[in-house]
């Protein structure tokens, strides 16, 4: 255990790697661009809009929060399954910089945050539009907006150092988590509303661990107060990667280095 | 334990296990044998293989240490790196460090091809956790290590692979650090990059506290390092002084291959061969207190301890002592430096005072001054790598003085490099005052490097500097001139990118008032010449080339040829017109103005003209087919090749033209040297004759003593009449001229009457205050002969210039 406080001392130290080089990943392809990390928040009005326009009327024909709950709803979606995915490659983007000894493990862990960090930032703006014209969608549930990303910064955090360490040692595991992550878009309540759904999509939405994470988040930014069964399943399930991942990570670290 | 106050590196009984990559996975026969013959041992732990990558390590690294690490692929050099540096957990065993590390294994990591080198910069500065003010402190120092410039502000992905080399390096060695740890990476890159890359490491070897350095390559490690640790399949071999790690590791390559090669059924080496690479016996151990100005006598005692089949080595007769005596800092003061002497390139010589055989001891005195201000000596004794390459008493007396003025080079060097104008003017004063021959091609090569490295913004200055310097009359005309003269070609390429007018004038002025002292150099005006023609200048362009031509010196016809061309023409386009001349010749039109020295019709004699550019050097050999068919459409009944510069190429090529032409071929020639005459130009310029009789009979043209040898392999003379056994020769003349000769004609009295000769020349021509219109008579064999008849080297009666044969009949 030691070590792990070590290594997140370590990291801590330097931040000023991990924030320029997570900075630098984001801004990567829209280098050469005009307008840079807006086109994050142009990808995401684009999905909402046709979305909103295809399935609105369908889903929620009299709703202009429909808007809102997507412009929420894919961001955090992306920002969690990608914590997910990203997280087995994180020892691979850092090798170099790991095998000569230039930023210790966790630190290669806030990069990526940082990453997906600004990515998620900007296509927030999205909602921060929906905001400018609707500014009643704020509430007083609002404030829970806080200890709601709050979680999910943890959950992001845990998630990624969990799968980096197991990413080292099972390799074989990230295309099958890939492939549940694709489907995962579907039974996670992102475009249609858990509450509506009964039988067994009822069911997949509610064991879904993504379904109250992104609940937590997205409840308070719409006015709403999230279920309680939300706060009590996305904070054991971080908690419990939380633990699990440092668990790992402990018995792991010796032989990591020689993984990558 | 409290960690040590200074920087310290304690490694205790270390282990370490790479997991293979697939559990359980298993090695076949051969790949077993292979990771025996290059790896570490096979282990198994909890049925997971492993391989045992370090065993048993214990080293401890003290401040001021500087340890190479030697051993072969897979030895565990790369991995011993990352257990100092705390990145690879041990199996067991306990690593201790203190200090800042700073690990230089690999100059690309954190870099960004998509970001400019600045944005770059500032990146690095972050990974190495240093404020952004760091990027912005180092920026000049990079960019002028790296000489990128401009490219500083384009991205990376526009860098060559060399440009990204020197980028990683710069910053690397730009932070601080108490300990470094560098695997390999100051092999990288081109020649100039590893040059600059040592000057920087030195510098920065200086300052840090601890270096450790893994490489493969010797001269590096004898550069940097003072102790050598030997691993050999991830366990310590040896672990002392430098020089005696660098052979042990040499002897274990060796065993391995011999043990390889018993392994495929492959002879093995001579008994002796092995025998002789066994270690050397351990130094003795020195301490001693000396003050300056005082001699110290130092008696080196060897036993042969061991059964008689092995050699012993003992100075004088096949060791030479090297030294350094360095001041309380640890700065050199006197010692290894670059030398002339072969097999012993990077060591000086001490004196042998007295040598005593005692039964199975032998006893060795040398001799030292000890320099002012010096604090510590340093003892290498370095084994010659050929027992027969004794040093005379005389060549050890130049040595002595080589050494010196080794040392001033260096110092002026070091001078020009960081901008100290005055010791620059006062080292380069001292250096164009001595005779050329006493300056090693390898010394000039380090002024010239040092010339053409100067900043751009320092160009006006060290153009004054060299003006004043060339407004002496004394100013040899010699190789340093040459040398130096090249360098200040381009340096004037440069000229176009000065802002400074006033500075760009100086500089044009002082390329011409350099010309002007050069003379009838031709060598220097044709490069001038292309300098212009780079610029676009084509009129002051074809101006130097007709004054190259004018000069009728070596390169005069090239130069008539370039006055002609548009642009400079390379090996491909000299071709070209070789083809063209061809066909204009066999066509029957007369060849277009530019080529009427490649290739020219036969003459009212019959006889074809025929250029060999230096650069076309293999045009003989690949047209031999169609120059025959130029001169039979001629009418020729033969051909004659006037060479005018006849290289070592030539003389093979000549062998193979004279094989595939179908009709007889004459040669002449003008010149007549190979590539030796770079080391000493004037020699070859002063030998040079103009007068080439129909054949290489009687005035042959010396521009190397090798020119000797086609005496022989055409029969002229004797192999046996030039071999009698005779005095060693001795002579100021440096080894590396007269090594052909000695070699060839073994001290024989020809190669005395030679030398006798030549020593008189280069005394003629390196004299200083020799005006520019001095002229030097060709030498010729004839003379050669005469001097020997006259110092009775030769018998009287031996007729002159013919065969031997002829030479034997007529004696008889």
């Amino acid at each position: 255990m030691e070590y792990v406080v070590n290594d997140l001392k370590r990291s801590l130290r330097s931040w000023r790697f991990w924030l320029l080089f997570g900075y630098h990943d984001a801004y990567g392809s829209l280098r050469r661009t005009r307008f840079g990390f807006l086109y994050y928040t142009f990808q995401t009005l684009l999905r909402t809009t046709i979305i909103f326009l295809v399935l609105g009327p369908a889903i929620a024909p009299d709703s202009s929060e429909y808007f809102a709950y997507l412009a929420l709803g894919l961001p955090l979606f992306g920002l969690y399954s990608g914590s997910v995915t990203s997280g087995y490659g994180i020892l691979t983007r850092n090798k170099a910089i790991l095998e000569n000894g230039k930023a210790p493990f966790v630190a290669c862990i806030f990069r990526f945050f940082i990453d997906a960090g600004i990515r998620f930032l900007f296509a927030m703006l999205v909602y921060l539009g929906f905001l400018l014209v609707h500014p009643e969608t704020l509430t007083m549930a609002s404030l829970l907006l806080v200890p709601g990303l709050l979680i999910a910064v943890l959950f992001i955090l845990s998630v990624a150092l969990f799968f980096m360490v197991i990413g080292a040692f099972f390799p074989d595991l990230s295309e099958v988590v890939n492939s549940i992550m694709g489907v995962m878009l579907f039974a996670t309540p992102i475009f249609w509303y858990a509450e509506t759904r009964e039988g067994i999509r009822g069911i997949i939405a509610a064991v879904n661990p993504l379904t109250h994470l992104i609940a937590v988040v997205r409840e308070p930014a719409l006015g709403n107060v999230p279920d309680t069964f939300s706060y009590v399943y996305a904070c054991s399930l971080t908690l419990l990667l939380l633990i699990g991942a440092i668990w790992l990570f402990a018995i792991a670290r010796n032989w990591m280095i020689f993984k990558l | 334990m409290r960690a040590p106050e200074t920087p310290g590196i304690a490694l205790r009984g270390v282990c370490l296990d790479y997991p293979m990559q697939q559990a359980g996975a298993r090695l076949s026969e051969g790949e077993d044998e292979a990771f025996s013959a290059v790896g570490g041992h096979l282990t198994e732990f909890r049925g997971l293989r492993l391989v045992r990558a370090l065993d048993d390590i214990t080293v401890e690294i003290g401040n001021g240490d500087r340890l190479a690490l030697l051993g072969g692929n897979g030895s565990g050099k790369s991995t011993l790196l990352k257990v100092m540096a705390g990145l690879l957990p041990v199996a067991k065993g306990s690593v201790r460090s203190s200090g800042r590390i700073m690990t230089l294994f690999n100059t690309s990591v954190g870099i960004d091809s998509n970001l400019t080198g600045l944005e770059n910069l500032e990146r690095l500065a972050a990974l190495h956790g240093l404020p952004r003010s760091f990027a912005s402190e180092i920026k000049g120092d990079v960019a002028e290590f790296t000489q990128l410039g401009g490219f500083l502000k384009m991205p990376l992905k526009t860098y060559s692979a060399g440009m990204r080399a020197r980028f990683g390096f710069a910053f690397a060695t730009a932070v601080p650090a108490d300990i470094l740890l560098i695997d390999e990476v100051v092999g990288a890159g081109d020649e100039s990059f590893f040059q600059r890359a040592r000057d920087r490491l030195t510098e920065r070897l200086h300052n840090a506290g601890i270096v450790v350095l893994a490489s493969h390559s010797a001269s590096i490690l004898r550069t940097f390092c003072s102790h050598g640790l030997v691993l050999h399949r991830g366990s310590v071999r040896f672990i002392g002084e430098i020089n005696e790690a660098i052979h042990t590791h040499q002897l274990l390559m060796r065993r391995m291959s011999s043990s390889l090669a018993a392994r495929h059924g492959e002879p093995l080496p001579a008994q002796d061969e092995v025998e002789d690479a066994s270690p050397p016996p351990p130094p003795p151990a020195l301490e001693h207190t000396v003050r300056p100005g005082q001699k110290f006598e130092l008696l080196v005692t060897a036993r042969r301890t061991g059964p008689g089949s092995v050699p012993v080595h003992v100075p004088p007769r096949a060791w030479i002592a090297a030294f350094e005596f360095r001041d309380a800092a640890g700065a050199l003061l006197e010692g290894t430096r670059p030398g002339f002497m072969p097999g012993t390139q990077d060591a000086n010589f001490c004196y042998v005072t007295g040598a005593q055989r005692k039964g199975r001891e032998r006893h060795t005195l040398f001799e030292f001054d000890i320099p002012e201000g010096a604090h510590g000596l340093r003892i290498v004794f370095k084994p010659i790598a050929d027992p027969h390459q004794q040093l005379t008493r005389t060549q050890l007396d130049e040595v002595a003085d080589r050494r010196s003025r080794g040392m001033v080079v260096d110092q002026t060097a070091a001078a020009l490099r960081h901008g100290e104008w005055d010791a620059a003017r006062s080292g380069l004063g001292a250096i164009l005052s001595w005779p050329a021959a006493d300056l090693g091609y390898d010394q000039l090569r380090v002024l010239e490097r040092e010339l053409m490295g100067i900043p751009r913004a320092r160009m006006p200055e060290a153009a004054s500097l060299l003006a004043a310097l060339l407004e002496r009359d004394d100013l040899p005309r010699a190789g340093l001139t040459d040398r130096i003269a090249a360098a200040w070609v381009w340096l004037e390429m440069q000229v176009g990118t000065l802002s400074d007018a006033a500075g760009r004038r100086a500089v044009e002025a002082l390329a011409d008032r350099l010309l002007a002292k050069l003379g009838d150099f031709s060598g220097p005006l044709i490069a001038k010449g292309a300098t212009a023609m780079l610029r676009g200048d084509r009129a002051e362009a074809r101006a130097r080339f007709r004054r190259a031509a004018a000069a009728e010196g070596f390169d005069a016809p090239i130069a008539k040829l370039f006055a002609g061309a548009g642009s400079i023409p390379d090996h491909d386009e000299l071709m070209r017109w070789g083809e063209d001349a061809i066909g204009a010749a066999e066509s029957g039109h007369a060849p277009p103005d530019r080529l009427e020295w490649l290739a020219a019709p036969p003459d009212s004699e019959g006889r074809a003209f025929v250029l060999v550019p230096l650069e076309a050097r293999s045009f003989v050999a690949d047209s031999a087919a169609t120059v025959s068919r130029v001169a039979r459409a001629g009418g020729s009944t033969g051909i004659h090749f006037h060479v005018v510069n006849w290289t070592m190429e030539c003389e093979r090529q000549r062998e193979v033209l004279q094989a595939e032409a179908e009709i007889p071929l004459a040669f002449t020639a003008e010149a007549y040297h190979d590539r030796r005459d770079r080391h000493y130009p004037a020699i070859a310029a002063c030998l040079r004759a103009r007068e080439i009789q129909q054949r290489l009979k009687a005035d042959l043209v010396l521009g190397d003593l090798r020119a000797l040898l086609p005496l022989l392999e055409n029969g002229w003379v004797s192999r046996d009449e030039v071999s009698l056994p005779g005095p060693e020769v001795e002579t100021p003349l440096p080894w590396m001229l007269t090594a052909p000769l000695r070699a060839e004609f073994r001290d024989g009295p020809l190669a005395r009457s030679i030398l006798i000769l030549l020593e008189s020349y280069v005394d003629r021509f390196f004299r200083p205050g020799l005006s520019d219109s001095a002229t030097f008579p060709p030498l010729a064999f004839s003379d050669v002969i005469d001097v020997a008849r006259k110092h009775r080297l030769l018998p009287p009666s031996k007729p002159v210039g013919l065969k031997a044969t002829d030479a034997q009949a007529a004696s008889q």
